[in-house]
């Protein structure tokens, strides 16, 4: 799937596809290494969400995210906030959040890795089963926890 | 007979200490003609030969769209060089060829030195530079300049280039499509004469790679040839050639790649953190300017007595009045009250080039380039800006680095408005003279005005005055690296030196031109000075903020330094440092002195600030524009505030 | 080093402790110790991207904010010593704890780096 490179979540990492800027630009970020083919790394979020650093081999460039709005890159699996999902199966990829949320999480039995179904998604408020239990989280809670969706 | 060799690479290659190996302080630093650009000139002996060492702006690539790149374009076009070092690291070497490449396209002498290649080595990334060096045919060299390795060799190799004098023939193998346009493009450029200095083949492919923009090809010429081949899909089978040729060097010449974990990462890891990433960076300026204060301010009294001694040294051995006069407090007293800065400058630019070479400052302007990106400026300039509070001259030319030139020039412009530690002073005495209840507020407010002052003005002048490209804002964050004291002195004496040499004549002929104005025409009787009356001149614009032609004298007075308005202050009201509270109470009101400290925060920058305005921006043009505009914001400001505080006081 | 727990918390309570002592002190140093104990406790606290190196990352980034505070207060007690000549300045403090912190944050820096070094080839 290819997405531009500014929807990347953080530890995501992608194939450059194209750059869609004009001729002058594209040539500098070209000779910074942001060249077709290579992979590409979102490594660093700063603190309001913008710019993004990303690590191409041994390489960390920062770049605004109107820019990276404009950089394609090819994905090979897709990563969402539990927000953002659609009813399906999904696993978890990462959960955002302090020391508690990952706690209580770890109770329900969802750690990194498990396997959960969506049911619904009014607006942010998830529903889903894991383990035969179904749970709700509200949208502040969705949002920290990031999710790869299965094909099945 | 003198060698001239240049040597360039990508920012933070290690480049500078390179430069700094093999010159060592043998080195001085320039403007290049007509920009901006920092040029850097050293030179050094080499087996009973001289070299001359110019350093090229640290750069991506030769698309001459900044003026850094048109600068090293053009150097390496019109002074063909002996020898031409192209800097790589050794962890990213790929991207470093990429550089290397369009060097060897324009057919120079080239030698390659791969540095850092300690760290290469304690990553286990082993390279082998012979496949590199036989592919190209050019010489290349494993270096290190941190653990001095590889020095010799480079030497060895820049001499044996740069006596060859002819360049060894490589045959890149192009597609046929390429080589046939090549071939086309070299044989119309022979109906151009004023195009036969040139490499033809170089000429071809810039074409091919960067469009005839940054180049004055004949129109003609570019006519005929889009007519005859298809640009685009030409120039991405030329880039898709250089990639595969590139990589295919690279997969050849690195044995073992090494780990992948990276010291770098780990400390990135918490100094990017949303929330620590931000106070680490409060915490790396609290420190800077504390220790600046700390170990500057016992420098800068040592510089005081001396001159006082100077002076009093020699008061009275010089029977002529207005000659003692000039030289006692003209002289040796303006200049000294220039120089007690210096101190605390040289401190700054230590600091400053150790966050500069530990690579710690893209790391901070990563972290703030949100919060000024509205006023048109990048995070980079933060650093600038706070900088600015401290000392206007060592901010301005730290704003060297920043790669956008509008941005820069905006930059360069509104420093001045942050306020400097030399107004501190003179709002104490008007605060604690008529404010002394609510010191802290005002003081605040004049802070919190002065940071909206820069960011405003930035933006302003980018909309109004200054043009310039967009370009984007895009840096590496590199590896940190600890920097060595031999770099930082290097670092901080040059840039020191520069600023002397080129503000010391500006700083003395304008003292001098004060004390005129305070001496003459009644000796030494200041109330009745030209300054006094320049000062009653001014008084039908001032008066009506309450200002008299004492205060008016003590602001003209004020261009030397800024807390110069508080002693001129003492000597024209003839009271000491307990009288000068009542004094300053009768002349001002709370309304006009509140408008005073407004404007002193805004008007004029210092001498040592104009002068290294001009120094960077290199034009008069600015300078003037800068004493225009910074006088004029500060008026307006200073009506504002007396209107305003009408309505409070 | 094992026990990267145990050695995060007493950094983490070590440092604040020294920045009540040092309150009145100076602010920078202040200031700094409780950047020393928030890195400490963070690093114990959040680990979302699960990084090998998460806990290691802040002991480092620890010790070295604590050399900078070793730095800072030698520089300023060499340099006090000369304003006491030019600036009529008061004697400055020899403030011991200030640097056997320091010093024991050096110590701890060294041994973590050499932990990375011999687990990170790993990686």
């Amino acid at each position: 799937m290819i997405i531009p490179l500014s929807s990347l979540k953080i530890g995501m990492n992608g194939i450059i596809i194209r750059l869609e800027f004009e001729e002058s630009i594209k040539e500098r970020f070209i000779a910074m290494g942001i060249i077709p083919g290579k992979k590409i790394t979102y490594v660093h979020e700063s603190p309001f969400g913008d710019p993004m650093v990303f690590k191409i081999e041994d390489n960390k460039i920062m770049i605004r995210k109107n820019e990276a709005e404009k950089i394609f890159v090819d994905v090979t699996e897709e990563i969402l906030s539990l927000e953002e999902s659609t009813p399906g199966v999904y696993k978890i990829f990462l959960i955002k959040g302090g020391l508690f949320f990952r706690k209580e999480l770890e109770n329900l039995n969802i750690v990194n890795g498990s396997i959960i179904n969506v049911i619904n998604n009014h607006f942010g408020k998830v529903s889903l089963k894991v383990n035969n239990k179904t749970i709700t989280f509200g949208k502040g809670r969705s949002k920290k926890i990031l999710v790869k969706k299965l094909n099945k | 007979m003198t060698f001239e060799i240049a040597i360039i690479g990508n920012p933070n290659v290690g480049k500078t200490s390179i430069f700094n190996i093999i010159t060592g302080s043998r080195q001085y630093i320039a403007n290049w003609p007509g920009v901006t650009v920092e040029k850097k000139v050293g030179s050094f002996k080499y087996k009973g030969h001289h070299f001359k060492l110019v350093d090229l702006p640290g750069i991506y690539t030769l698309s001459a769209q900044s003026d850094d790149e048109k600068v090293a374009r053009d150097y390496l076009i019109n002074e063909s060089p002996d020898a031409v070092v192209v800097v790589a690291d050794s962890l990213n070497l790929e991207r470093s060829m990429y550089l290397l490449m369009q060097i060897l396209e324009m057919n120079l002498p080239a030698v390659l030195a791969i540095n850092s290649i300690d760290e290469a080595q304690s990553k286990g990334k082993i390279i082998n530079p012979s496949f590199i060096s036989k592919t190209l045919n050019i010489p290349v060299v494993l270096t290190s300049a941190k653990k001095l390795i590889g020095i010799d060799i480079l030497l060895e190799s820049i001499h044996k280039v740069a006596e060859k004098k002819s360049i060894p023939v490589r045959n890149f193998i192009y597609t046929e499509s390429i080589n046939s346009f090549i071939e086309h493009f070299s044989n119309k450029l022979e109906e151009y004469d004023f195009l036969k200095s040139y490499d033809k083949r170089w000429l071809a492919l810039y074409y091919l790679e960067f469009g005839s923009k940054n180049f004055h090809y004949p129109e003609t010429l570019i006519e005929d040839i889009n007519s005859q081949f298809d640009i685009n899909k030409l120039k991405s089978e030329f880039m898709n050639w250089k990639f595969s040729f590139i990589s295919s060097i690279i997969k050849s010449s690195v044995i073992e790649k090494g780990r992948s974990w990276a010291m770098r990462d780990i400390l990135d890891h918490v100094m990017t953190h949303k929330v620590l990433g931000l106070l680490i960076y409060v915490v790396a300026l609290y420190f800077v300017f504390s220790l600046t204060f700390n170990i500057a301010s016992p420098l800068s009294d040592l510089i005081d007595i001396g001159f006082n001694y100077l002076g009093n040294f020699f008061n009275g051995k010089i029977p002529i009045p207005w000659l003692n006069s000039l030289i006692v407090d003209g002289i040796i007293g303006g200049v000294g009250g220039v120089l007690i800065f210096i101190p605390q400058l040289f401190v700054l630019f230590f600091f400053m080039g150790f966050l500069e070479e530990s690579g710690y400052l893209p790391r901070a302007a990563f972290l703030v380039d949100k919060l000024v990106r509205k006023f048109g400026l990048s995070g980079r300039s933060f650093m600038s800006i706070i900088l600015g509070f401290g000392c206007s001259v060592p901010a301005i030319m730290s704003t060297k680095t920043i790669a956008n030139k509008k941005e820069r020039m905006a930059l360069i412009l509104s420093i001045p408005f942050a306020s400097c530690s030399a107004r501190l002073p003179v709002y104490i005495i008007l605060i604690s003279a008529f404010f002394d209840k609510n010191a802290a507020t005002i003081l605040l407010f004049v802070y919190i005005s002065s940071i909206l002052l820069v960011l405003l003005s930035a933006k302003i002048l980018q909309i109004f005055f200054i043009k310039g490209e967009e370009v984007p804002f895009t840096i590496e964050l590199p590896r940190f690296r600890m920097p060595t004291f031999r770099n930082l002195a290097l670092y901080s004496w040059n840039r020191g030196k520069h600023f002397l040499e080129k503000a010391g004549g500006i700083i003395l002929i304008a003292t001098i031109f004060i004390w005129l104005l305070s001496y003459f025409p009644n000796n030494n009787d200041i109330s009745h000075s030209y300054a006094a009356y320049i000062g009653k001149f001014f008084e039908p614009i001032t008066l009506h903020l309450g200002w008299n032609w004492q205060t008016n004298i003590s602001l003209i007075f004020g261009a030397v330094a800024k807390e110069v308005v508080a002693s001129s202050y003492m000597t024209i009201l003839n009271v000491g440092q307990e009288g000068i509270t009542y004094a300053l109470q009768d002349i001002l009101t709370q309304r006009s002195a509140l408008a005073l400290i407004f404007f002193v925060l805004a008007y004029i920058p210092c001498f040592a600030t104009l002068s290294v305005i001009r120094q960077e921006t290199n034009s008069w043009k600015w300078l003037f524009f800068e004493l225009f505009y910074t006088l004029t914001i500060a008026y307006l400001i200073a009506n504002f505030v007396y209107l305003i505080g009408g309505i409070f006081l | 080093m094992k026990n990267k727990k145990i050695i995060l918390i007493l950094i983490g309570s070590l440092s604040l402790l020294m920045a009540f002592l040092n309150i009145k002190y100076d602010s920078f140093i202040f200031i700094s110790y409780i950047t020393v104990s928030l890195i400490a406790f963070i690093g114990l606290w959040e680990d979302i991207k699960n990084i090998w190196y998460h806990k290691s990352a802040h002991i480092i980034v620890g010790g070295i904010v604590s050399l900078l505070i070793g730095a800072y207060e030698l520089l300023k007690y060499l340099f006090g010593w000369l304003a006491v000549y030019t600036s009529e300045g008061n004697i400055p403090e020899f403030k011991i704890f200030i640097y056997l912190f320091s010093l024991l944050m050096l110590i701890i820096l060294i041994q973590e780096i050499n932990y990375l070094k011999k687990t990170g080839e790993n990686k």
